[in-house]
Protein backbone atom coordinates (compact mmCIF):
# COMPACT_ATOMS: atom_id res chain seq x y z
CA UNK A 1 0.00 0.00 0.00
CA UNK A 2 0.91 3.37 -0.64
CA UNK A 3 2.56 5.21 1.92
CA UNK A 4 0.45 8.10 2.25
CA UNK A 5 -2.16 6.15 1.26
CA UNK A 6 -4.64 7.94 4.19
CA UNK A 7 -4.24 11.46 2.68
CA UNK A 8 -4.59 10.27 -1.19
CA UNK A 9 -7.90 8.48 0.45
CA UNK A 10 -8.94 11.29 1.61
CA UNK A 11 -8.03 13.57 -1.57
CA UNK A 12 -10.32 11.07 -3.48
CA UNK A 13 -13.24 11.14 -0.85
CA UNK A 14 -13.41 14.61 -1.19
CA UNK A 15 -13.67 15.48 -4.90
CA UNK A 16 -15.97 12.63 -5.02
CA UNK A 17 -18.35 14.25 -2.49
CA UNK A 18 -17.66 18.00 -3.24
CA UNK A 19 -17.04 18.46 -6.69
CA UNK A 20 -15.53 21.23 -7.95
CA UNK A 21 -17.33 23.15 -10.49
CA UNK A 22 -16.87 21.95 -13.47
CA UNK A 23 -14.92 18.88 -12.39
CA UNK A 24 -16.05 15.61 -12.51
CA UNK A 25 -13.91 12.77 -11.40
CA UNK A 26 -14.41 9.24 -13.06
CA UNK A 27 -14.40 6.93 -10.12
CA UNK A 28 -14.73 3.88 -12.79
CA UNK A 29 -11.03 4.91 -14.32
CA UNK A 30 -9.95 4.86 -10.49
CA UNK A 31 -8.93 0.98 -8.30
CA UNK A 32 -10.42 2.30 -5.12
CA UNK A 33 -7.59 -0.27 -3.60
CA UNK A 34 -4.70 1.03 -5.41
CA UNK A 35 -5.88 4.73 -6.11
CA UNK A 36 -2.45 5.74 -7.98
CA UNK A 37 -4.74 6.96 -11.27
CA UNK A 38 -7.75 9.17 -11.32
CA UNK A 39 -9.43 10.53 -14.46
CA UNK A 40 -11.26 13.81 -14.52
CA UNK A 41 -13.77 15.60 -17.04
CA UNK A 42 -12.91 18.85 -16.83
CA UNK A 43 -14.86 21.66 -18.74
CA UNK A 44 -15.22 25.61 -17.93
CA UNK A 45 -18.05 26.60 -15.57
CA UNK A 46 -20.01 30.02 -16.99
CA UNK A 47 -19.24 33.15 -15.38
CA UNK A 48 -21.72 35.45 -12.61
CA UNK A 49 -24.13 36.29 -15.40
CA UNK A 50 -24.42 32.93 -16.40
CA UNK A 51 -22.58 32.91 -19.72
CA UNK A 52 -19.57 31.32 -21.31
CA UNK A 53 -16.35 33.49 -22.17
CA UNK A 54 -14.16 31.05 -22.69
CA UNK A 55 -12.61 29.95 -26.47
CA UNK A 56 -13.07 26.32 -25.02
CA UNK A 57 -17.22 26.81 -24.84
CA UNK A 58 -18.36 23.72 -23.25
CA UNK A 59 -16.40 21.33 -24.00
CA UNK A 60 -15.10 18.60 -21.81
CA UNK A 61 -11.62 17.36 -21.25
CA UNK A 62 -9.85 15.08 -19.64
CA UNK A 63 -7.16 14.87 -17.51
CA UNK A 64 -5.55 11.81 -16.07
CA UNK A 65 -3.28 12.20 -12.25
CA UNK A 66 -1.05 9.44 -11.80
CA UNK A 67 0.30 9.61 -8.34
CA UNK A 68 3.85 8.66 -7.83
CA UNK A 69 5.51 6.09 -5.44
CA UNK A 70 6.89 9.33 -3.69
CA UNK A 71 3.76 11.19 -3.51
CA UNK A 72 2.87 14.11 -1.75
CA UNK A 73 6.68 14.75 -1.66
CA UNK A 74 7.08 14.00 -5.39
CA UNK A 75 4.44 15.88 -7.39
CA UNK A 76 1.96 13.44 -9.55
CA UNK A 77 2.55 12.42 -13.38
CA UNK A 78 -0.42 14.66 -15.15
CA UNK A 79 -1.86 15.08 -18.66
CA UNK A 80 -4.58 15.54 -20.94
CA UNK A 81 -6.01 12.82 -22.86
CA UNK A 82 -6.87 11.68 -26.35
CA UNK A 83 -7.69 8.09 -25.85
CA UNK A 84 -11.00 8.20 -25.39
CA UNK A 85 -13.66 8.43 -28.11
CA UNK A 86 -14.08 11.81 -28.80
CA UNK A 87 -11.93 13.50 -26.23
CA UNK A 88 -9.39 16.25 -27.47
CA UNK A 89 -6.07 18.16 -26.19
CA UNK A 90 -7.44 22.28 -25.29
CA UNK A 91 -5.64 24.10 -27.36
CA UNK A 92 -3.72 26.68 -25.24
CA UNK A 93 -0.10 27.81 -25.40
CA UNK A 94 1.00 25.71 -22.67
CA UNK A 95 -0.33 22.58 -23.87
CA UNK A 96 1.34 20.17 -26.63
CA UNK A 97 -0.61 18.53 -28.66
CA UNK A 98 0.30 15.02 -27.31
CA UNK A 99 -1.38 16.15 -23.86
CA UNK A 100 1.22 17.46 -21.67
CA UNK A 101 0.94 20.97 -19.90
CA UNK A 102 3.60 23.02 -19.19
CA UNK A 103 2.97 24.61 -15.56
CA UNK A 104 5.68 25.38 -12.89
CA UNK A 105 2.58 23.35 -10.32
CA UNK A 106 3.45 20.26 -11.83
CA UNK A 107 6.94 20.87 -11.74
CA UNK A 108 9.49 23.11 -9.44
CA UNK A 109 6.53 24.83 -8.11
CA UNK A 110 5.03 21.31 -6.25
CA UNK A 111 5.25 21.21 -2.46
CA UNK A 112 3.78 18.89 -0.16
CA UNK A 113 1.41 21.06 0.65
CA UNK A 114 -0.23 20.98 -2.49
CA UNK A 115 -2.68 18.29 -3.82
CA UNK A 116 -4.93 16.84 -6.74
CA UNK A 117 -7.41 19.66 -5.84
CA UNK A 118 -5.03 22.42 -6.30
CA UNK A 119 -3.90 21.06 -9.82
CA UNK A 120 -7.18 20.77 -11.27
CA UNK A 121 -8.34 24.34 -10.10
CA UNK A 122 -4.70 25.67 -11.65
CA UNK A 123 -5.74 23.93 -14.46
CA UNK A 124 -8.88 24.88 -14.89
CA UNK A 125 -7.96 29.11 -14.14
CA UNK A 126 -5.01 28.61 -17.06
CA UNK A 127 -7.76 27.26 -19.45
CA UNK A 128 -10.37 30.23 -17.92
CA UNK A 129 -8.37 33.05 -18.47
CA UNK A 130 -6.74 32.15 -22.14
CA UNK A 131 -7.68 33.71 -25.34
CA UNK A 132 -5.13 32.13 -27.74
CA UNK A 133 -6.23 29.23 -29.57
CA UNK A 134 -2.75 28.00 -30.26
CA UNK A 135 -0.07 25.09 -29.76
CA UNK A 136 3.81 25.87 -27.90
CA UNK A 137 5.85 27.65 -30.76
CA UNK A 138 7.77 24.18 -30.58
CA UNK A 139 4.87 21.69 -30.63
CA UNK A 140 5.83 19.56 -33.19
CA UNK A 141 9.22 19.48 -32.37
CA UNK A 142 8.52 18.73 -28.34
CA UNK A 143 5.93 16.02 -29.50
CA UNK A 144 8.41 14.09 -32.19
CA UNK A 145 10.63 13.87 -29.33
CA UNK A 146 8.74 13.89 -25.75
CA UNK A 147 8.95 11.43 -23.22
CA UNK A 148 5.74 9.47 -22.24
CA UNK A 149 5.99 10.42 -18.97
CA UNK A 150 5.58 14.22 -18.80
CA UNK A 151 7.66 14.25 -15.53
CA UNK A 152 10.73 13.37 -17.52
CA UNK A 153 11.00 16.76 -19.60
CA UNK A 154 12.67 19.36 -18.77
CA UNK A 155 10.11 22.50 -20.18
CA UNK A 156 11.29 25.90 -21.96
CA UNK A 157 8.99 28.39 -20.34
CA UNK A 158 8.58 30.70 -23.61
CA UNK A 159 6.35 33.38 -22.00
CA UNK A 160 4.87 33.84 -18.46
CA UNK A 161 2.27 36.53 -19.15
CA UNK A 162 0.09 33.75 -21.31
CA UNK B 1 -26.26 16.22 51.72
CA UNK B 2 -23.20 14.33 52.40
CA UNK B 3 -21.39 12.08 49.82
CA UNK B 4 -18.62 10.01 50.36
CA UNK B 5 -16.09 9.65 47.13
CA UNK B 6 -16.07 5.62 46.81
CA UNK B 7 -13.58 5.16 43.93
CA UNK B 8 -12.31 8.10 41.17
CA UNK B 9 -10.30 7.83 37.96
CA UNK B 10 -7.84 10.77 37.08
CA UNK B 11 -8.03 10.94 33.31
CA UNK B 12 -5.78 13.43 31.63
CA UNK B 13 -5.61 14.86 27.77
CA UNK B 14 -2.42 16.11 25.82
CA UNK B 15 -1.88 18.20 22.86
CA UNK B 16 1.05 19.31 20.91
CA UNK B 17 1.91 22.32 21.60
CA UNK B 18 1.45 24.07 18.08
CA UNK B 19 3.69 27.46 17.08
CA UNK B 20 0.64 29.06 16.13
CA UNK B 21 -1.09 28.20 19.31
CA UNK B 22 1.34 30.22 21.30
CA UNK B 23 0.08 32.42 23.65
CA UNK B 24 -3.53 31.57 23.01
CA UNK B 25 -6.05 29.25 25.14
CA UNK B 26 -7.60 26.29 23.44
CA UNK B 27 -6.42 23.71 21.27
CA UNK B 28 -7.44 23.75 17.26
CA UNK B 29 -7.84 20.38 15.44
CA UNK B 30 -4.79 20.99 12.59
CA UNK B 31 -3.56 18.82 10.27
CA UNK B 32 0.27 18.19 9.14
CA UNK B 33 0.16 20.02 5.62
CA UNK B 34 2.28 16.63 4.39
CA UNK B 35 0.01 13.55 5.44
CA UNK B 36 -2.87 15.49 6.34
CA UNK B 37 -3.52 13.75 9.37
CA UNK B 38 -3.99 15.57 12.45
CA UNK B 39 -0.90 16.99 14.68
CA UNK B 40 -2.25 14.38 17.72
CA UNK B 41 -1.98 11.62 15.09
CA UNK B 42 1.05 10.20 13.52
CA UNK B 43 2.37 9.97 10.65
CA UNK B 44 1.99 7.42 8.21
CA UNK B 45 4.54 5.13 9.18
CA UNK B 46 4.35 5.41 12.85
CA UNK B 47 1.80 3.86 15.12
CA UNK B 48 1.61 5.76 18.30
CA UNK B 49 1.64 8.99 18.89
CA UNK B 50 3.30 11.27 20.97
CA UNK B 51 7.50 10.96 21.43
CA UNK B 52 7.96 8.32 18.64
CA UNK B 53 6.27 10.74 16.00
CA UNK B 54 7.45 14.26 17.58
CA UNK B 55 6.30 17.51 15.95
CA UNK B 56 8.41 20.02 14.46
CA UNK B 57 7.59 23.82 15.07
CA UNK B 58 9.04 26.25 12.82
CA UNK B 59 10.74 29.26 14.01
CA UNK B 60 11.06 31.53 10.30
CA UNK B 61 7.50 30.40 9.87
CA UNK B 62 4.72 29.36 12.13
CA UNK B 63 4.07 26.10 10.32
CA UNK B 64 4.27 22.90 12.34
CA UNK B 65 4.53 19.47 10.53
CA UNK B 66 5.52 15.45 11.73
CA UNK B 67 9.02 15.33 11.51
CA UNK B 68 9.36 12.06 9.98
CA UNK B 69 7.06 13.79 7.34
CA UNK B 70 9.08 17.35 7.09
CA UNK B 71 12.26 15.15 6.43
CA UNK B 72 11.05 13.21 3.95
CA UNK B 73 10.62 16.12 1.99
CA UNK B 74 13.34 18.56 2.85
CA UNK B 75 15.47 15.03 1.79
CA UNK B 76 14.57 16.41 -1.59
CA UNK B 77 16.70 18.74 -3.44
CA UNK B 78 13.76 20.46 -5.31
CA UNK B 79 12.36 21.08 -1.76
CA UNK B 80 15.33 23.85 -1.51
CA UNK B 81 14.71 24.03 1.64
CA UNK B 82 11.96 25.63 1.84
CA UNK B 83 8.11 25.46 4.10
CA UNK B 84 6.00 23.35 1.68
CA UNK B 85 2.94 26.26 3.04
CA UNK B 86 4.41 29.22 2.90
CA UNK B 87 7.85 28.56 0.90
CA UNK B 88 10.06 30.54 3.23
CA UNK B 89 13.67 29.09 4.06
CA UNK B 90 12.61 26.13 6.50
CA UNK B 91 13.97 26.77 10.06
CA UNK B 92 13.24 24.67 13.01
CA UNK B 93 12.72 25.80 16.19
CA UNK B 94 15.28 23.91 18.82
CA UNK B 95 13.76 25.05 21.83
CA UNK B 96 10.90 23.02 21.89
CA UNK B 97 12.62 19.79 19.91
CA UNK B 98 14.20 17.02 22.02
CA UNK B 99 17.71 16.02 21.22
CA UNK B 100 17.34 13.29 18.66
CA UNK B 101 18.91 11.78 16.18
CA UNK B 102 15.74 13.20 13.73
CA UNK B 103 16.60 16.31 14.83
CA UNK B 104 20.17 16.32 14.36
CA UNK B 105 19.09 14.97 11.01
CA UNK B 106 16.50 17.60 9.69
CA UNK B 107 19.96 20.19 11.41
CA UNK B 108 21.83 18.51 8.93
CA UNK B 109 19.57 18.63 6.05
CA UNK B 110 18.69 22.95 6.64
CA UNK B 111 22.01 23.17 6.88
CA UNK B 112 23.07 21.41 3.57
CA UNK B 113 20.23 23.57 1.66
CA UNK B 114 21.34 26.80 3.38
CA UNK B 115 24.93 25.74 1.91
CA UNK B 116 23.06 24.57 -1.55
CA UNK B 117 21.74 28.16 -1.95
CA UNK B 118 24.76 30.36 -0.53
CA UNK B 119 26.82 28.67 -3.36
CA UNK B 120 24.25 28.97 -5.97
CA UNK B 121 23.95 32.89 -5.37
CA UNK B 122 27.77 33.08 -5.65
CA UNK B 123 27.73 31.70 -8.45
CA UNK B 124 24.95 33.51 -10.23
CA UNK B 125 26.84 37.05 -9.15
CA UNK B 126 29.89 35.27 -11.20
Amino acid sequence: MHTFHKRILKEFKRLQKNPLPGITIKPSETDPNDLSVFVFDITLPPDSDGVLHSIYRSDIYQLRIKITDDYPVDSPEVQFLNSHPGSKIPLHPHIYSNGHICLDLLGSGWTPACSMESILLSIQSMLSTNELAERPPDDQAYVRTAPLNPKKTTFDYHDDNV
Amino acid sequence: MKVNIVDWHGVATWHWKLASNDGKAGYVDELCGICRVPFDGTCPNCKFPGDDCPLVLGRGCIHNFHVHCILKWLEQEASKGLCPMCRQVFVHDPEDNPHSEEFEYLQQLEDGHRLLREKGETTYEE
